[in-house]
């Protein structure tokens, strides 16, 4: 384990080369299992792959076999950082535009001063050492660039990362915040769309909570962060009537209706009169609810009239006839239903149907091709089946002729 | 009737001479023994050819060559014009039926030693017909220029590629250019409505020619015989009209699928293969080495095909030359060898 450690360290690629005989390496080598996890981790570690070495962070001189001098004061030693220093002490090189010249220009700099923008490093900067450096989400010996999947910050590991502390249940308790995040976004639309299909392009927990600081770039208040993806939906929200009672009461002006973590596939349900969202403030007979339904009846009817084309396209497919005209109308139908979906959020019915109008019609005329083509199909059989008898009628009568021939012929 | 019937003879005969062809047809002959099935074969053939002009010329009404019109103009045939999904469907199922008779047509003539002396132009009138029809096949496939025909005829020409010292040039003259593109389109379209259909013609008139010279093979030592008009005729006749059934019933119940528009940035689709009658080729390539012996696999199995393609055309010359007891099992080895190996190889390209 010993030997195979220094190996690999020594063996692992390398952009530059560093000294040829890395004391730090061949020294800790023969030390505890600690030590020898923390130089199997680091021989796969970005930095290592650039060129840079334990020295290199923790100061020292790498070169020495004197421990004593290696790791001497004067050899410019520091050692492991505190949980309070590792913001500084990875921000020698990270926050230094000169030093990550050399090694990644396209790596921002300011990673450290939006740290301290973000509660965990204003936390931090308070005294609480409980609270996540730098090295609780990166790790401190096995780091990886973002996009690599074995990364502890590529998407699909963010919820696990971040769940080693929020979904610490005792942990949490201390901050008097929830832990379960992580278990309802694992259960939300963009939790199944990353975690199960594997769609890398879904929000993740830093996709609107943010990297470093606390807020995503161009977001003025973490409120608006699900308008980077969903801007139609924001747009008509802001411009709609509810946009004003929502900042009196200081409503989420998504989670509101869609909660925070836990989003699921929205459906018309939630404008139901009964069960939906809008029943949290208005009453049954209110106009709103009115509204609410009138909407709900156009998203049903395209959707109703979406799922059954679909399925008269299919039917019509599986015997084998050419359905992409309709597939095109039904194509184009799905543009409309998004868009009355998205106009939902106008609270406007007649926004709603101006929306859905375009795509039942078209829907409307893709399941009439589907069905013509079906009856055709079936016309098609009738004919087969007088041509066949015809056919048949034809080849036995020639057969009966040369019978007739041949008896004559004797 | 019959008045009318010696009238019309009549009129006839003295304008075309009518009844000197009648009597010349009636002393033609078919032996008749128990592989007497395999006569009607060869007539088959004649027949979807005749069928395949017919449907080809109506396409031909509506169908537009061209990268950007071809695909369009055999949807619009088969979603838009009345029965233009039966003509294009009969076009395709019969091309297929067409090459599966022609090679029931052929292995029966080996095999029931027709081929000999004086039979020999016949023969190889024959193996010319097959490599046209194959060559239609091959043409034709590419003509709706959706994505299964462009990759198929992107891997086939690729195979004309790797003949040494003039592959390239080859496949520069079949591709119109280094791709397959609307160029290879065009010059395809050329060589499957107009070349290939004048070739063809003249080739079925020779093969024709041959056979009424020579008579049938077996006329003398088969037990009996019948004439062939009317009685081989009108039974010939009774077949065509099932085979054109058959092709019917494909057409309706499996309607041949027009897919996706080819694209050549896209990937290729996965499990990608040429047409049955390519396969055995196709897979009998696939399967060899990278190279054997510093040369590429490719290569030798183009030497081994065309030098199999060579031996199978002069079957009648080294046959003929073979000690006579060796004649008769080489026939049913090469005969019977050759069909199983194909059949293997076809089954076994279709399941991998």
């Amino acid at each position: 384990m010993t030997i195979l450690s220094a190996v690999l360290l020594l063996l692992a690629p390398r952009a530059n080369a560093a000294p040829a005989k890395d004391q730090c390496v061949i020294c800790h080598a023969t030390q505890g299992d600690s030590h020898q996890a923390i130089l199997k981790s680091f021989s796969n570690d970005i930095h290592r792959e650039v060129g840079l070495s334990c020295s290199s962070c923790h100061g020292g001189d790498s070169s020495s076999d004197d421990f004593g001098k290696a790791m001497s004061a004067e050899a410019g030693f520091v050692g492991a950082p505190s949980k309070a220093e590792t913001p500084k002490f990875c921000g020698k090189c990270h926050s230094d535009p000169a030093a990550m010249k050399k090694y990644n220009p396209s790596l921002p700099v300011d990673q450290v001063v939006k740290y301290y923008t973000s509660v965990h490093g204003r936390r931090l900067q308070a005294g609480d050492s409980k609270v996540a450096v730098c090295t609780n989400c990166h790790t401190a010996h096995a780091i990886r660039p973002a996009k690599d999947p074995s990364s502890s910050v590529y998407s699909k590991n963010i919820p696990r990362t971040c769940g080693q502390c929020h979904s610490d249940a005792k942990l949490m308790a201390s901050y008097k915040l929830p832990a379960d995040q992580v278990a309802k976004y694992a259960g939300s639309v963009h939790g199944k769309a990353l975690l199960e299909k594997g769609d890398t392009a879904a929000p993740v927990c830093n996709t609107c909570h943010g990297n470093h600081g606390a807020v995503p770039p161009g977001v003025e208040n973490i409120g608006h962060v699900c308008g980077m993806c969903h801007a139609h939906n924001e747009e008509f929200f802001q411009a709609g009537p509810m946009a004003k009672a929502w900042q009196k009461r200081k409503f989420h002006i998504c989670a509101t209706c869609h909660n925070h973590h836990d989003i699921t596939h929205p459906t018309s349900d939630l404008l139901s009169s009964g069960s939906g969202v809008c029943r949290k403030c208005h009453l049954a007979d209110s106009p709103q609810v009115k509204a609410a339904g009138a909407m709900k009846a156009r998203l049903d009817e395209i959707e109703g009239s979406y799922k059954a084309t679909q399925a008269a396209i299919l039917a019509a497919e599986e015997k084998g006839l050419d359905m992409a005209e309709a597939r095109d109308l039904w194509d184009g139908a799905r543009m409309s239903l998004f868009q009355a979906k998205t106009s939902v959020h106008t609270f406007r019915p007649e926004k709603v149907a101006e929306a859905a109008a375009p795509g039942l019609e078209a829907t409307g005329k893709a399941r009439k091709a589907a069905d013509d083509a079906v009856k055709d199909f079936g016309r098609r059989r009738v004919e087969l089946g007088i041509a066949t008898l015809f056919l048949t009628l034809l080849a036995l009568g020639l057969y009966l002729k040369v019978r007739d021939i041949e008896s004559e012929q004797g | 009737m019959k008045a009318l019937y010696d009238a019309g003879l009549d009129w006839l005969d003295e304008r075309l001479q009518v009844r000197k062809a009648m009597e010349w047809a009636s002393h033609k002959h078919v032996p008749v023994h128990q592989g007497s099935f395999f006569y009607y074969a060869g007539g088959v053939c004649l027949f979807i050819f005749g069928l395949q002009v017919f449907t080809g010329i109506l396409l031909l009404m509506y169908y537009r060559v061209g990268a950007d019109s071809s695909y369009e103009s055999v949807r619009y045939i088969s979603s838009k014009v009345s029965y233009g999904w039966l003509i294009r469907s009969v076009h395709s199922w019969a091309a297929n039926i067409m090459v599966l008779f022609l090679f029931i047509h052929m292995f029966s003539v080996f095999l029931m030693k027709a081929f000999r002396k004086p039979r020999e132009l016949t023969w190889m009138t024959g193996c010319g017909l097959l490599g046209l029809t194959m060559a239609f096949g091959f043409s034709g496939y590419l003509l709706p220029w959706n994505e299964l025909a462009f990759f198929a005829t992107k891997v086939g020409t690729d195979i004309i590629g790797q003949v040494p010292v003039v592959g390239h040039w080859l496949l520069k003259l079949v591709r119109g250019g280094s791709e397959v593109t609307g160029a290879t389109l065009s010059r395809f379209f050329g060589l499957h409505a107009a070349i290939l259909p004048a070739l063809l013609s003249g080739l079925i008139g020779v093969h024709l020619g041959f056979v009424q010279i020579q008579g049938m093979a077996h006329e003398k030592d088969a037990p009996k015989t019948m004439p062939f008009f009317p009685n081989f005729m009108l039974r010939d006749a009774a077949l065509w009209l099932l085979v054109l059934n058959a092709i019917a019933v494909l057409a309706v119940f499996f309607p041949w699928e027009l897919g996706k528009k080819a694209n050549a940035l896209a990937s290729a689709p996965a499990g990608i293969k040429p047409e049955w009658y390519f396969l055995a080729q196709y897979q009998f390539l696939k399967v060899l080495p990278a190279r054997i012996l510093l040369i590429p696999g490719e290569l030798w199995g183009i030497v081994a095909l065309n030098g199999a393609g060579v031996l199978w055309l002069l079957a009648p010359f080294w046959e003929a030359a073979l000690p006579d007891s060796w004649k008769e099992p080489a026939v049913r080895l090469v005969g019977w060898g050759g069909l199983a190996g194909l059949a293997a190889m076809t089954l076994w390209g279709h399941l991998s």
